[in-house]
């Protein structure tokens, strides 16, 4: 579905990411974890188009989506949902999902009311502005104007940063129901363990580069990752 | 009294749309358009030219074209419109990569190009712009209103109410409110960013065009240099209500046709001082509350 | 604005005028035939020309210091060429001749006094047109100067007492020498020539010493020169009041020349000419201005004579439009591609270098007294530190502690408060709650600048390092305490002016040699690697001997080899005796040279201690990778 390629890219002239390669297959979640600076956030934004790669190579649903425009690949159904959740603040709930149906076909009151059932919260807060909103809310609005986006396969970076571990944890639980409705996901998170749970598989991205890939359980269990995070003793 | 405010309420309207379509691009894209006030001017002029049927640089007439107002007034909106579109694709969008700074400096060049321009194809000086509505004034509150400051006044609020909900409820609307909150986002949202650039500048020199013709029917002249004072005043209006919103602009642009109309009334020698007491307020307002009346403060990046 | 691209204020980027030996030639060369010149103009037209490139030079080098150099976009800088020929006309002529009824002729000495006057007068409307745009950005700069200059004209228009409004001021005498009135457009030039020579001059001085180089730190990147100890707002206002006392001097040449101005002569479409004049010169560098305004006069004349112009006058200013806009598009620098250096470097020839000469006889500079701390105590103590930001707390009631000669690492998660807790030491965000000592002195309330003059230096994520200063320029704006001093000190190039200047340059080439950055000292830091443009930073940071030193991410983007020499370069820093507070996303490099470390999470501090103690800590394990439910 996703497939990267021996991506580099950085910006004001760091190369942060130094040969990037990995798959999202159909129907799978995928965990991408490291410690902040790893350049997690920059693989996103070079895959989604908001950073220019330097060289290697961006398939999408078998096209090549290395250089084509942000918009575009949205449109195409590869969403990318930013960190820090990036709800446009003075757009009531309702209009930021509405925003993200931008020249979509059909479709759009059906995920409109798939939207109200699984975040029961933001339809009780459709007009309000979307400032007002609590983080963990913020979060919910961000993944509903996701869906309404009609994603073949969505990209999450650090859904949970600055959330409390409760709404955290509710958050991935409603993930995980998105991606049992058929949608594979990217996860990206700096918090290991939820999303080590939440996923099949995993790569661990350590200043740039791929450190270790396998399936979720062995990575829980080895030692690697609290190495990859807190260095060696 | 009343008549300072009736002149400062129809003048204040026409402040109003051109300091929307400064905020409009602001908003979009963080930049005073300072060409506003040439686009302005231009959309007088072909308006002007609509109703004579003359085509300018060729000394004919061309008999058949003899519009009315109302065509008039459209087709020198829509021309004021496809000029500034023009103006962003040709010298604003190659800059978008440059500093702020450049990008200013465009709009500056921009709007000295279009004067000049102007003044060698329009004809340099004044020529008589028409009253397009004719009758007598009316007697409301012991002032004389013209029916034509009521058909500015009707007209700008027509088309504010229109843009609002235009802003508000359509999709194009909610796509530049998107972009303008968050460009980026709105990307990964998929919309065409550089598409709502241009939607910005159409509807916004649109606008600026409009501006111009009700000022132009006002005061019954056009020239190619009557841009720059309003467009001064229209973008002190902004500011004041607080650049990048739009109803905000609106509300500062009838604060500014109020302020200046009872200025001119009251202060002796009033009318000499007016612009000046017009520039004061905006010194004012930028040191008090630099986001303006109704904008949001902006945190400057450390 | 949320453009993903570099929006900083330059206007352009050049590499450093490197003075080789055909340029040594240029400026002699250049300052014979303008003295020669007016010998084989036999024209008077063009001569008067040539008086008027003369005073569009003087203009367009005066706008070009708050354009230019400070990135202030003034938009009425006009004005000040018209306070300057009112000051002159209205009291040579309205108080001298009207009121007091004294014959013209007996004032020629008038002028030269308001020569010198009127400069000192437009300077100081200038401070007060400049105050309110202190903490404006750069298009409500503009568009404040843009009022600010419409409201001097109007009031030239409407305060007829003053000026006689719209009919303007008549008879302004010639310029006289001792009885013999210079009509002659001949004289006329030398006069010019000779304002505009001293202008130059100093415009030169300014900029190459700490003036030039802390308005261009202004206009790359003013939260950084705060930090590096620039007082901008100070410098700003010197900007305006430099710029508006050129044009108000060379006002008053022009009034005396005109001998007659109204409102008229100070149109808004003056500014605009001005402005061009600078952007396809060159803005930001010496010459750039006086290119622009030969290249632009001696065509506009030319241009007056051909016949489709005479027909219609304005293609002149359209064809300044078009080719501004295509100026900024295709050669955004200007014409001129070389700047001058920003500070007193090598000068070996001439008229403006004579000055090095003398001094190679003196010592050579003294290394700046160490800064030896006070007291025993910790140097850098917060006690209960609290911001937040728009409802969001940062940083909630943080304790921190750092001894001389000590690393303390600050580790965290995204978003728990690291880089805020450096803003708020460094002074760029002001604390809601807490106390803040350096060495023994309270600043939590200081300024950013002054922060840095009591001893405490940082570093910065993004490495904020000048992109179109050089290597040398970058570091010797951290010096700016250390050799500030009044501009006219700065004209004059006052000894104690000279020394400082060496001294800093001696500590910039020591601090070079610390961090291993070698052979590159008058780059442009732009043509750096990434490497070198970190140490330069550090080294930057370690101008002015401070006692602490904030280092913000200093490894990222680096290779292992780099990062393993960037810990030796903080273990040698260590040994000099400063602190060190370093936050690092490399765990291997912050653990290995870090004495202490302090852990942080949703702006609490949550462990703090030995790296050890902290890499097995559970909240911090929690913290990072999550919670096991």
């Amino acid at each position: 579905m996703l497939r990267v390629s021996d991506l580099r890219a950085g910006y004001a002239g760091i190369e942060v990411l130094k040969g990037v390669s990995l798959e999202v297959g159909p129907g799978e979640i995928v965990a991408l974890i490291g410690a902040n600076g790893a350049g997690k956030t920059t693989l996103l934004r070079t895959i989604s188009g908001l950073i220019k790669a330097s060289d290697g190579r961006v398939e999408f649903d078998g096209a090549d989506a290395t250089s084509r425009p942000t918009e575009a690949l949205a449109r195409a159904g590869l969403v990318h949902v930013p960190e820090g959740r990036n709800v446009f603040p003075r757009m009531t709930v309702r209009e930021n999902l509405l925003v993200a149906t931008w020249r979509r076909g059909s479709g759009v009151s059906e995920d409109l009311d798939r939207t109200s059932k699984l975040f029961p919260i933001l339809d009780q807060r459709r007009n309000q502005q979307a400032y007002t909103l609590s983080g963990g809310e913020q979060q919910m609005l961000a993944l509903g104007r996701a869906i309404m986006r009609d994603p073949r396969l969505l990209m999450l970076d650090e859904p949970s940063m600055g959330l409390a571990p409760l709404v955290a944890s509710e958050v991935f639980d409603l993930i995980g129901k998105l991606h049992q409705g058929g949608t594979p996901v990217l996860l990206v998170e700096q918090n290991a363990k939820s999303a080590l749970r939440l996923a099949s598989r995993a790569y661990v991205l350590v200043n740039g580069s791929i450190a270790a890939e396998g399936s979720a359980d062995e990575l829980l269990s080895s030692d690697m990752i609290k190495r990859a995070y807190l260095g060696e003793n | 009294m009343t008549q300072y405010l009736i002149n400062g309420l129809m003048l204040g309207g026409i402040y109003g749309l051109m300091a929307v379509a400064y905020s409009l691009v602001y908003g979009v894209l963080g930049l005073v358009n300072f060409a506003f006030g040439e686009i302005f001017m231009f959309g007088a002029f072909i308006a002007l030219f609509a109703m004579n049927g003359q085509i300018p640089l060729v000394d004919t007439s061309i008999g058949f074209i003899d519009v009315g107002f109302p065509i008039a007034l459209l087709v020198g909106v829509a021309a004021a419109g496809l000029l500034g579109v023009l103006v962003e694709r040709v010298a604003y969008k190659p800059l978008r990569k440059a500093p702020i700074l450049t990008m200013l400096i465009a709009t500056i060049a921009a709007s000295l190009t279009l004067r000049s321009a102007a003044q060698i194809v329009f004809g340099d000086g004044e020529q008589p712009f028409p009253n397009p509505v004719s009758g007598n004034g009316i007697e409301i509150l012991g002032a004389t209103v013209q029916p034509l400051d009521l058909v500015i006044m009707a007209i700008g609020l027509a088309v504010m109410i229109v843009l609002s909900l235009g802003i508000g409820r359509t999709p194009l609307g909610r796509a530049i409110r998107a972009t303008a909150q968050d460009a980026d986002t709105a990307r990964l949202m998929g919309i065409s960013v550089d598409r709502v650039i241009v939607w910005t500048f159409l509807i916004g020199s649109a606008l600026a065009g409009l501006a111009g013709i009700l000022y132009a029917s006002k005061y019954q002249f056009v020239d190619p240099t009557m841009g720059f004072v309003p467009s001064l005043k229209a973008l002190v209006a902004a500011v004041v209500g607080g650049i990048g919103n739009v109803p905000g602009a609106f509300v500062g642009g009838i604060l500014i046709g109020l302020i200046e109309a009872l200025a001119g009334g009251y202060i002796p020698g009033g009318s000499a001082w007016r612009d000046v007491i017009v520039f004061v307020a905006l010194g004012a307002m930028l040191w008090i509350r630099p986001q303006g009346l109704f904008g949001v403060r902006v945190v400057e990046r450390a | 604005m949320n453009q993903a691209t570099d929006r900083s204020g330059e206007l352009a980027g050049r590499p450093p005028n490197v003075v080789g030996g055909f340029q040594r030639l240029l400026l002699p060369a250049f300052i014979a035939v303008a003295a020669l010149l007016p010998m084989m103009i036999t024209s008077d037209r063009w001569m008067r020309v040539l008086v008027l490139v003369l005073v569009y030079v003087v203009l367009a080098s005066g706008l070009n210091l708050l354009v230019g150099y400070a990135g202030l976009l003034d938009l009425g800088y006009i004005a000040f060429f018209a306070v300057g020929a009112y000051f002159t006309s209205i009291i040579t002529v309205k108080v001298a001749s009207d009121s007091f009824g004294l014959a013209s002729d007996d004032l020629w000495w008038l002028f030269f006094v308001n020569l010198a006057l009127a400069g000192l007068f437009t300077a100081g409307i200038g401070i007060i047109l400049g105050y309110p745009t202190l903490r404006a950005r750069g298009d409500y700069l503009a568009i404040m100067t843009l009022a600010f200059g419409e409201v001097v004209r109007l009031v030239a228009i409407n305060w007829t007492g003053l000026t006689n409004g719209p009919i303007g001021i008549r008879d302004v005498p010639t310029i006289q020498i001792a009885g013999t009135r210079l009509l002659d457009p001949f004289y006329l030039y030398y006069v010019a020539f000779a304002i505009a020579a001293v202008v130059l001059v100093a415009i030169y001085r300014m900029v190459a010493s700490h003036i030039g180089r802390a308005w261009v730190a202004i206009r790359e990147d003013q939260m950084v020169a705060q930090c590096m100890g620039v007082n901008t707002h100070r410098y700003k206002l010197l900007a305006y009041a430099s710029g508006a006392y050129f044009a108000g001097t060379i006002g008053v040449f022009f009034a005396h020349t005109q001998q007659f101005i109204n409102p008229d002569s100070f149109a808004l479409e003056d500014n605009l000419l001005v402005l061009s004049l600078v952007i396809l010169g060159g803005a930001g560098t010496m010459w750039g201005p006086v290119v622009g305004a030969m290249v632009w006069i001696l065509f506009q004349e030319w241009a007056s004579d051909q016949a489709l112009v005479q027909d219609y006058p304005a293609l002149r200013m359209l064809a300044l439009g078009l080719l501004v806009l295509l100026v900024i598009r295709f050669l955004p620098n200007g014409i001129v591609q070389k700047r001058t250096r920003l500070d007193f470097g090598e000068r070996k020839w001439g008229l403006l270098g004579r000055w090095r000469s003398e001094d190679e006889d003196e010592e050579v500079a003294e290394p700046p007294p160490a800064r030896i701390p006070v007291g025993n105590g910790p140097i850098l103590k917060g006690n209960g530190l609290s911001c937040s930001f728009g409802g969001v707390k940062a940083l909630e009631n943080v304790d921190i502690e750092v001894h001389r000669g000590e690393v303390l690492g600050i580790i965290g998660p995204n978003g728990a408060g690291k880089s805020t807790l450096f803003n708020l030491i460094s002074g760029v965000v002001q604390r809601d709650a807490g106390s803040l000592e350096l060495d023994g002195e309270d600043i939590d309330r200081l300024p950013p600048n002054e922060v840095h003059g009591r001893g405490l230096s940082r570093t910065f994520q993004n490495i904020r390092v000048m992109s179109h200063m050089t290597v040398t320029e970058n570091l010797l704006v951290a010096a700016h305490d250390q050799v500030r001093a009044n501009p006219f000190a700065v004209v004059f190039r006052r000894p104690r002016v000279r020394r400082a200047e060496r001294a800093a340059q001696a500590e910039a080439a020591r601090a070079l040699e610390f961090v291993g950055v070698k052979g590159k000292e008058d780059l442009d830091v732009s043509s750096l690697s990434y490497g070198d443009r970190r140490r330069t930073e550090v080294a930057r940071a370690l101008m002015g001997n401070p006692k602490v030193v904030l280092l913000d991410e200093p490894a990222a983007g680096m290779n292992p080899s780099e990062t393993a020499d960037l810990g030796r370069l903080i273990d040698e820093m260590k040994e000099t005796g400063v602190a060190v507070v370093l936050i690092e996303h490399d765990m291997n490099m912050l653990m290995s040279v870090s004495d202490r470390v302090l852990a942080l999470d949703h702006g609490v501090k949550i462990a703090d201690g030995t790296p050890a103690e902290i890499q097995a800590h559970p909240e911090v394990l929690a913290a990072y990778l999550g919670v096991d439910s």
